[in-house]
């Protein structure tokens, strides 16, 4: 039931945080019920908090993330995702949610 | 497609592995089991802070301490492609089968003939002599 | 009598065979696989690097294991790590005779022959 939700996700693009506070998006190929999750087209987004350094996006491919590592996914809304510049964005890092194991 | 099938479909490739500690694996998946854990071929396995490179001929991996996996791109094809050769592998062996059901129904039946009072058995009997 | 219940018997093992392949086949069609994927075998009496969940790393020889993956090392030599930073290996050693593994703590187990520290393979892909 729990997952239920995540398969309304699937093939759609989805923005997922990682309990060591990164940031990825990429297509919802997969999942199972212990939140590993697939990935296509897999970027990673890196903002940064200052005007001299640069936001990096890095094509990664093709990924797996385990389970234990997600903290969120939520389906991209493509219509205003395309209004943000994320060149000039800037934001604090987020605190990592550590896992024991 | 679920992940692990995805990653059973990865094996010979090279794939990259990131630990919980930040400790990165690089090399050839040979196989994995149902617990993700990993066995890999020809590694190089880069410390958490990226200056420290090691070589190893093979590698077992702990599938609960991996924080992510990262796969050839045109492996999510190939998987697809895999999972749809399987399906129909699988119909073929379900007609098979089917036809074995059938054997077994026919089993079963005699099974029952049987608790209704031998009635098989005694013609079994009559064929034996036969 | 007996001749009659010996025929159900067999017919049933028969079936009761049939059923389990069958189950077996519709489980794991070509999914990951439930058996060892490491044998350990290959590793007795060989030197073989051991890395804990936690950081802590050891060398030495495999004299037997088990399902669980529990190990028994002879020789063993600890890589000590630096006390301000857990993550940076000294080249300080601490040495045990014989040592029980627990299978659960396990990070990686990798075979000593044939490893090494290189250079970074990568130079020019990472940036």
């Amino acid at each position: 039931m729990a997952m239920s939700s995540i398969s309304t996700f699937i093939d759609k693009r989805v923005r997922v945080i990682t309990t060591d506070a990164r940031l990825f998006e990429g297509i919802l190929e997969g999942y199972d019920n212990s939140t590993n999750i697939i990935l296509k087209s897999c970027i990673e987004r890196i903002i940064n908090t200052s005007d001299h350094e640069h936001n990096q996006t890095i094509e990664l491919g093709l990924y797996i993330l385990r389970g234990g590592n997600v903290v969120c996914i939520g389906e991209i809304d493509e219509t205003e995702f395309q209004k943000i510049d994320w060149n000039k964005l800037k934001g604090e890092a987020l605190k990592g949610t550590k896992n024991p194991l | 497609m679920l992940p692990l099938y995805l990653l059973t479909s990865a094996k010979n490739q090279p794939i990259l592995v990131e630990l919980k500690n930040g400790e990165t694996l690089n090399g050839e998946l040979v196989n994995c089991d149902s617990w993700m854990n990993l066995t890999l071929n020809n590694v190089v396995q880069v410390s958490e802070n990226g200056t420290n490179f090691l070589k190893l001929p093979e590698c077992y991996v702990r599938g609960n301490h991996i924080k992510y996996m990262r796969l050839p791109e045109e492996l999510m094809d190939y998987a697809k492609e895999q999972t749809l050769l399987n399906l129909e592998q699988r119909n073929r062996n379900q007609k098979r089968r089917t036809g074995g059901n059938f054997n077994n129904n026919r089993r079963n039946y005699n099974n029952q003939g049987n608790r209704n009072g031998g009635h098989n058995y005694r013609r079994n009997n009559n064929n034996n002599n036969k | 009598m007996d001749h009659n219940s010996n025929g159900g018997g067999s017919h049933q093992s028969g079936h009761t065979n049939n059923q389990r392949r069958r189950h077996n086949q519709s489980q794991k069609p070509d999914g990951p696989k439930r058996e060892a994927i490491l044998d350990l075998n290959k590793y007795t009496e060989k030197k073989i690097r051991v890395k804990f969940i936690g950081g802590r790393q050891i060398i030495g020889e495999l004299k037997g294991f088990d399902q669980l993956m529990n190990l028994v090392l002879k020789n063993v030599e600890e890589t000590l790590r630096d006390p301000e930073d857990d993550h940076v290996l000294t080249k300080e050693k601490r040495n045990y005779d014989l040592v029980v593994v627990r299978g659960p703590s396990l990070l990686t187990i990798s075979p000593l022959d044939g490893s090494g520290e290189i250079e970074n393979p990568f130079a020019q892909s990472t940036e």
